[in-house]
């Protein structure tokens, strides 16, 4: 496969990861992460690990899938009305960790997080990274990170409710 | 302004959580003269160490000085009132203002300005000090009083909380870590010290997370994380009778705890596994069997000092309220670490907080949302009392002083509002 191939098809794939979280079809969204899979968005700038500072999100795949099975109860009154969000992707770059056939990707991309909830519409940029294992000639998510630009700034952050 | 007269029997007026001009008395008269938490003497250890904080309405700088003593000052340069700092936190062997480069010493004293001879004499001035700073074991308080209660008896019955916390270290003292989420807020500042301990509402607003941690039971056998996540989640799914038996104690000037939540719940007072096992040693080679018992068994889940301060021992957790205005809060959520314990004790610490008090976590969101609600609601005027009798007829009075109430009182309420009166209208 060439470089340009395999550009597209982590891109496509990420594309997708992005659309499911869109349409809310969330349970599809949490079956692309491996069982073992970390989500982590950092509460600080260039934090160096989850172990020695808070973080906004740091989750294992069974807390996030309580995570969705509490929006799709639509219990939460947090999440009523629900929030309608984007996420774009740009600046898609593909790192190999190995060469070797099978072995797991690291990707990056900037990301652009825009929720729309009630009367109220907030935006939040930041640079995403996962670390993907290819599965055929598809992929899990077997780590994926979110560094927020404003991930220390005091105010502002108010809550959230569907991941980015 | 006629303060007594938004309190009425057991109704609050809604201007107390509305009106800006209220909200600028609560600087003045509460913010302005009582004990606010600071920082931890751990933060500056060192001569030259500085932090910024919030004091009430001030930006304030907690500085380490060479005598080893604390200077706290007003960040704002005496000559054209500049903020001297802006970095969070930091080390410097003067202050020196960027503006005009005046510039102090650790105590505040100005000790250098540009163009000397253009003045008559050397200007006196330096940098404002706070009235009062003090250190209970290590947890640093500010008052912008001169006069007033010292830091011990302010904190009254309170200081059982601050010790629980260090007697559950191994080396009996912490030290502060893990940086400090902030959760903001759309709403009054009072809202989130009156929900931490209002036991009626996890059913209601926490259902959402405990139907789904229900739904996967699988997770309580899980890793830590998860497994701790799922506990967290549950706790807030007990019955009314189980939260009535989570006595609430209210002191006076605000105060108050609630004891007995964690053997009802289903977080466990202790755990069974090796490294608590090694944990629970350290802490009977300090304290001896029966006293070692006696800390881990204190079993209170949130502390309150009034007006801003909440402090959960068991997780060496704390929470400080800042108000911004009448309608806009943060919450500053910190770790700290039990010095000589091991590392996994420390991860509990930090996955509490990001599980319960993150602005994306699956608690606090929720809680955050009904605040907002209810100060969009108290906007109507159709309606301009604030209903907080329930549990009246349970409070009870005790010799010292404190009331002591069932879990499901809103006694919390009431006391809080009975110290908010006494500050207010003198």
């Amino acid at each position: 496969m060439t470089g340009v191939e395999l550009w597209h098809r982590v891109q496509q794939f990420l594309f997708r990861e992005a659309r499911l979280l869109d349409e809310r079809r969330l349970q599809e969204w949490l079956a692309l992460y491996t069982d073992d899979a970390q989500y982590w968005v950092p509460y600080a700038w260039e934090q160096k690990s989850p172990k020695d500072h808070v973080s906004l999100f740091y989750e294992t795949k069974s807390l996030l899938s309580m995570r969705i099975d509490r929006l799709e109860r639509e219990l939460s009154p947090l999440d009523s009305p629900m929030a309608r969000v984007n996420h774009y992707l740009t600046n898609v770059q593909v790192d190999a960790v190995s060469v070797a056939e099978g072995a797991e990707l690291d990707a990056r991309a900037h990301l652009l997080f825009v929720e729309h909830r009630r009367e109220e519409q907030r935006w939040f940029a930041g640079r995403a990274s996962w670390r993907l294992r290819p599965r055929g000639e598809d992929f899990l998510i077997a780590a994926k990170r979110v560094d927020l630009l404003n991930a220390d700034q005091e105010q502002g952050h108010l809550r959230f409710a569907v991941p980015f | 302004m006629d303060i007594a007269a938004l309190l009425r029997g057991d109704a609050v007026h809604r201007a107390a959580y509305t009106d800006p001009a209220v909200f600028a008395l609560e600087q003045e008269r509460i913010f302005r003269r009582a004990w606010l938490y600071l920082a931890h003497e751990s933060e500056v250890p060192r001569a030259g160490d500085y932090v910024l904080r919030r004091l009430g309405p001030d930006e304030v700088l907690l500085v380490r000085r060479e005598d080893g003593g604390l200077s706290l000052l007003h960040n704002r340069c005496a000559h054209r009132g500049a903020r001297i700092v802006t970095e969070p936190a930091g080390n410097a062997r003067q202050l020196r203002c960027p503006y005009h480069s005046w510039t102090y010493a650790l105590d505040g004293r100005l000790v250098g300005v540009p163009l000397p001879e253009g003045y008559a004499a050397k200007p006196e001035l330096g940098l404002a000090k706070v009235a009062r700073v003090e250190s209970y074991r290590g947890f640093v308080f500010g008052s912008h009083a001169a006069e007033g209660q010292g830091l011990g008896e302010f904190l009254g019955g309170l200081v059982s909380a601050f010790d629980n916390m260090l007697d559950r270290a191994p080396a009996g003292t912490v030290s502060r870590f893990g940086g400090a989420l902030r959760l903001e807020y759309r709403g009054n500042w009072k809202m989130f010290m009156e929900n931490a301990v209002d036991l009626v509402h996890p059913g209601f607003v926490h259902r959402s997370s405990v139907e789904a941690a229900r739904g996967q039971p699988q997770a309580l056998a899980a890793d830590g994380l998860t497994q701790q996540g799922a506990q967290m989640f549950l706790a807030n799914g007990m019955r009314a009778p189980q939260w009535d038996e989570v006595p609430l104690h209210a002191f006076p000037g605000g105060h108050v705890y609630m004891g007995g939540f964690y053997k009802g719940g289903v977080i466990g007072a202790e755990r069974d596994d090796p490294v608590f096992a090694n944990y629970r040693k350290q802490l009977v080679e300090r304290h001896g069997e029966e006293k070692a018992a006696n800390v881990l068994a204190l079993d209170r889940f949130n502390n309150l000092v009034w007006p801003n301060v909440s402090i959960n021992a068991r997780f060496a957790a704390m929470r400080v309220v800042q108000p911004l205005a009448a309608d806009r809060t943060v919450v500053e959520v910190l770790c700290f670490r039990l010095d000589g314990a091991a590392p996994q004790m420390h991860d509990l610490t930090l996955q509490f907080v990001n599980l319960a008090a993150s602005p994306a976590s699956l608690v606090a969101s929720d809680d955050l949302e009904v605040f907002e609600r209810c100060q969009r609601g108290l906007q109507d005027a159709a309606l301009d009392w604030i209903d907080v009798r329930r549990g009246v007829l349970g409070d009870r009075r005790q010799a010292d002083g404190s009331t002591l109430g069932s879990g499901t009182s809103e006694l919390a309420v009431r006391n809080q509002f009975a110290a908010w009166l006494q500050y207010m209208r003198q």
